[in-house]
């Protein structure tokens, strides 16, 4: 038997590999449509990921403005203490009565305190004061 | 030369870029599917291959600096991706590539798109125990009657060296013909 050989004279031996009917034709529009301007517009992964980014800042901000936000509104409910004073002056309408109600036990006393004043402020007082006859008749 | 290049210009315009690259499918499909068939056997595997390839190419375009002629670097590309998916194959399987190859041979006669006698399928047996660069430089000349000159800038190796190769090859597989 001649031994096998894979000389130019010989026989050329193919692959024998073959393909599917149609299979180029096929392969070229799959191809075709994978094509930048065909395919799908794809978003990049680091364009979300800043997306995210942006998110979970504006989170943070929200967050961090809510006890600022709430210290706000608590401070601006407190009556500043000039503007009641000045309230209370320009409303003379305002009794003795109507303090004596809203004032406690101790908040006269601390007035109390306040007003104390010495004995030679109290008899320049009366010195000084021309009605104070007209006021001891009354 | 000059019209490789106003063929790449073509295939990143995006006016341009539809007929440019049906066009080089067109001419390169069938040698490329022929060269990555011969390298992974199976034609599942080859359509696989073949897509990844030229989505390659199209990716990489803009940086082909033209050293090398556009056929040489698909080629290489292809090469590259049809060898990679062969070992990352053989891998997934827990066996070597040369066990692997041996496999899809064994299975040739089964497999619906071989048509192939016994002759072809013992020359198939005979390849895969060559180490791989001869597998590869035996299938290149042999099946697909790529130029030598054409051949070393694909693989990157020279002419001498390529010849060489595929003489050892065409001894082992003649003795493995002769002897199996």
């Amino acid at each position: 038997m001649k031994p096998f050989t894979l000389n130019d004279n010989e026989a050329k031996i193919t692959s024998g590999f073959k393909t599917p009917e149609g299979y180029f034709e096929a392969l070229e529009s799959k191809l075709s449509e994978q094509l930048p301007a065909n395919a799908p517009k794809v978003i990049a992964f680091y364009q979300r990921k800043s997306t995210w980014y942006y998110a979970v800042a504006a989170t943070i901000v929200v967050l961090l403005s809510i006890p600022i936000y709430q210290n706000f509104y608590q401070t601006s409910g407190e009556v500043d203490a000039l503007v009641l004073e000045d309230y209370i002056a320009t409303h003379a309408d305002i009794s003795t009565e109507d303090l004596a109600t809203v004032l406690e036990k101790e908040d006269l006393e601390k007035i109390k305190l306040e007003l104390n004043l010495g004995e030679e402020a109290v008899e320049d007082i009366l010195l000084n004061n021309n009605d104070l006859e007209q006021y001891i008749l009354d | 030369m000059q019209e490789e290049k106003d063929f790449i210009r073509e295939l990143l315009d995006p006016k341009t870029q539809n007929t440019a690259f049906q066009k080089l499918l067109r001419e390169y499909q069938r040698p490329l599917y022929n060269h990555i068939r011969n390298i992974v056997l199976n034609h599942d595997d080859a359509d696989d291959v073949v897509q990844n390839t030229f989505i390659k190419v199209f990716q990489n375009l803009k940086n082909f600096k033209g050293e090398s002629k556009l056929f040489s670097w698909m080629y290489r590309i292809a090469t590259n991706e049809a060898i990679t998916f062969i070992h990352q194959k053989a891998k997934k399987n827990g066996i070597t590539s040369e066990a692997l190859q041996n496999k899809i041979v064994d299975n040739l006669k089964a497999d619906v798109y071989f048509d192939g006698n016994d002759i072809q399928i013992k020359l198939q047996k005979a390849i895969a125990v060559l180490p791989e660069k001869q597998q590869l430089v035996f299938k290149m000349k042999y099946f697909e009657e790529i130029k030598y000159e054409d051949m070393s800038e694909i693989l990157g190796t020279s002419v001498g060296a390529l010849k060489a190769s595929y003489h050892h090859a065409v001894k082992k597989i003649e003795d493995f013909m002769n002897t199996h």
